[in-house]
């Protein structure tokens, strides 16, 4: 048998136009893409349905073009466009003689492969289940009608015709149930990645997700694939923040220095050392005890001086111890002893110039008696308090160890908040009660 | 395997297998029914309009657990479109169909019409209407209607287990359910007959002999 | 999907080569003293 061709050609009833079927036997209906009339031929001799003027549109992609999908070509012969009365979008139907026919759905840009399914889903605990994947409720009581085709279809599609839909989704899938008073059909979308789309058709890139867009009802959060394959990062960098933390900071050859100062008497100023930083930089920890201070504060200006630059690295601390009885019984406050962290000091020789000044709180009648010998009242000085410094070289900056965390945590917080305006957005849509935990474990399966 | 002489042209006509009477003349589409006293013709056969299908007279594959070639083509017509029913010959010698519409294939064998019937088929059986997605209950499993539509028969071609002239009419209703089977129920002026199957792809019948489309890339299946 | 996970460990590596160059310098901006770190105005305590 001679091999004839696969495209056949008629001619419009309507405007004269040549028109391709390229699904003879199967296409019941065609558009014509020049005037936008609706021919049926169906039967023998075409007829003509409906008449119109002028072409419908101008197509992403031509009628004819061939494409190549999850390794099948496929040949875009129809194209309509319906709306729901919110959203409006557009569908190619795809023909190959040896696959049957497929659906390209494209709502905002976004591209999805839809496959008629033969087989009628199962409804279980509030959600349809094909071939072992759950899809829940996201769409219903919806009606699609179509406002504009070209091209031919295997059924009679007019404009203005409406179906009864309900949509239900699972990340990157939706299961749509369309009917009418005389049949039902369930078709199987699944959302094409950019590559994969445009790798088959030369349509423009899907565009991307900013805050302030509304998703597909079946469009996968980008953030939850992102934050997964972060935690391991994430979780080793914890760890190897944890080593060098443990490694670093350990304090070497401690020097301890001690002197008495007087509660209200003279400030003491000495000088210790000297204190050798041998190389490089490094952190000085400063232990300042006062072991036996009561009811009043000892402060300690510490300072490394460098004896060759002369250079001051200052801090300070506060010491103070305070007690009593009250209605409770006994409490005590204050702080007999503080860690003074100094940082990078650069190598040299130092000195630690110490500047201590102490005060005991209480009455100047407490504190003075009777000096029979100079006929006066004379004000008592406490006993001294006993400072000691202990100073040691390296220091372990904890707070550094936090900053870092902090750091590592900001970028995966930053695709959580994404995620969480993400889904937001997307299940904002949701036909029925307001979505719950369920809606959003949901969105953080794998597609 | 039997060749008789085509009473209208004289032509050579073939018959392969002992249980189906009717076979298309090549040539002249006479319809010639092999009866034991010979060959007579019961009418003409319309010519088949061009259509796109990959399936042609010969194609082999696997289906029922059964080797299959296609012998015969029926093409139905209704309101609302067209579409073939491709006859199996099996490899016991029984026969079966596989019906072809929209790019979706049905393979149904012919079952034994017999109480118990479900409460639609007997519906059904007596001349009441039925809608889509009324459910039914056959040999055991649940099926919901799809479509009832009342179908003419366009045209035919190959070895045929009926006569089927241009014209005959009768009603068709089409069943599926949650495990991808099927059922049809047909309903002329004489009788009633059910078929049970389950949809296939093309792909699931190890297809050979595909028929040949110039500009598309036959699949390598079988 | 791999690049932003490529980003993020060159990221982790930077927060690990910060907190290495602190410590070998022995530096810290939360660190009691140091270079200009506190002058000091007051004696005594600056609160209850």
């Amino acid at each position: 048998m001679a091999e004839e061709a696969t495209v056949r050609t008629l001619a419009c009833p309507a405007c004269g136009g040549t028109v391709a079927m390229r699904a003879a036997g199967y296409t019941v209906t065609l558009a014509c893409e020049y005037c936008g009339s609706l021919i049926d031929v169906a039967h023998p001799d075409a007829r003509l349905i409906t008449r119109y003027a002028e072409a419908q549109a101008s197509l992403t992609i031509p009628l004819g073009t061939r494409g190549s999908l999850r390794g099948v070509e496929w040949e875009a012969i129809g194209w309509l466009e319906r709306t729901d009365g919110w959203a409006a979008w557009e569908e190619y139907l795809l023909f190959n003689p040896y696959h049957g026919y497929r659906w390209l759905i494209a709502q905002d840009g976004q591209w999805s492969l839809g496959t008629m399914l033969t087989a009628i889903p199962r409804y279980d605990g509030g959600e349809m289940i094909v071939d072992g994947r759950s899809y829940s409720s996201f769409y219903h009581d919806n009606k699609a009608r179509v406002t504009r085709v070209v091209g031919e279809f295997y059924w009679r599609v007019k404009i203005g015709e409406e179906v009864r839909s309900r949509d239900y989704v699972r990340p990157g899938f939706m299961l749509s149930l369309e009917e009418d008073d005389r049949e039902q059909s369930w078709t199987l979308s699944e959302l094409l990645l950019a590559h994969e789309i445009r790798q088959a058709f030369d349509v423009p890139r899907p565009p991307r997700w900013w805050p302030g867009m509304t998703p597909l009802a079946h469009q996968p959060s980008p953030y939850v694939q992102r934050i997964r394959s972060w935690v391991p990062i994430g979780a080793i960098t914890l760890i190897a923040l944890l080593v060098l933390l443990t490694l670093f900071g350990r304090t070497m050859q401690p020097q301890t220095f001690g002197f008495p100062v007087t509660p209200d008497g003279a400030s003491v100023s000495q000088s210790f050392g000297p204190i050798t930083v041998p190389i490089g930089r490094q952190a000085m920890t400063v232990e300042t005890l006062t072991s036996n201070v009561e009811q009043g504060w000892v402060d300690i200006d510490i300072a490394f001086v460098n004896r060759k630059t002369q250079e001051s690295y200052e801090a300070y601390a506060l010491n103070e111890h305070y007690s009593g009885y009250d209605s409770d019984g006994g409490w005590s406050e204050g702080s007999r002893s503080q860690t003074l962290k100094v940082a990078s000091l650069p190598a040299g020789t130092y000195d630690l110039v110490v500047d201590a000044q102490a005060h005991h709180w209480g009455s100047s009648a407490d504190s003075s008696s009777w000096n029979p010998i100079a006929g006066r009242y004379e004000s008592v000085t406490q006993p001294p308090v006993d400072v000691s410094l202990t100073v040691a070289r390296g220091a372990r900056f904890l707070s550094n160890f936090w900053l870092a965390l902090l750091l590592v945590l900001v970028p995966p917080l930053l695709m959580l908040v994404l995620h969480i305006l993400f889904e937001n957005a997307r299940l904002a849509q949701k036909d029925g009660p307001d979505p719950d935990a369920s809606d959003w474990i949901r969105g953080m399966a794998n597609p | 395997m039997q060749t008789v002489a085509c009473p209208q042209c004289g032509a050579d006509v073939l018959f392969r297998s002992p249980a189906l009477p009717v076979r298309v003349c090549d040539y002249c589409r006479a319809l010639v029914v092999r009866r034991e006293q010979g060959a007579q013709v019961m009418g003409e056969a319309a010519v088949l309009p061009f259509d796109i299908s990959p399936v042609q007279i010969g194609t082999m594959g696997h289906c029922f657990g059964l080797d299959f070639e296609i012998i015969g083509r029926v093409r139905w017509s209704w309101e609302d479109g067209a579409w073939n029913e491709w006859l199996m010959l099996m490899a016991d010698g029984n026969h079966a169909w596989l019906g072809e519409a929209m790019g979706q294939f049905m393979a149904l064998r012919e079952v034994e019409l017999k109480n118990p019937m479900a409460k639609v088929l007997r519906r059904l059986a007596n001349g009441t209407t039925v809608v889509p997605g009324e459910k039914a209950t056959i040999s055991g499993h649940d099926y919901v209607v799809t479509d009832i539509r009342t179908v003419t028969c366009l045209a035919c071609e190959g070895e045929l287990p009926f006569t089927a002239p241009s014209g005959w009419e009768a009603l068709s209703v089409d069943f599926r359910n949650k495990d991808g089977w099927c059922a049809s129920f047909q309903k002329d002026r004489r009788e009633a007959s059910l078929y049970l199957g389950h949809y296939v792809t093309l792909a699931d019948l190890s297809p050979r002999n595909l028929r040949t489309l110039p500009g598309w890339t036959m699949p390598a299946y079988g | 999907m791999k690049s932003s996970s490529f980003l993020y460990a060159l990221w982790c590596l930077g927060v690990i080569g910060l907190y290495l160059t602190a410590a070998s310098q022995g530096y810290s901006p939360f660190a009691d003293g140091g270079r200009a770190a506190a002058v000091h105005g007051t004696y005594g305590p600056t609160h209850k």
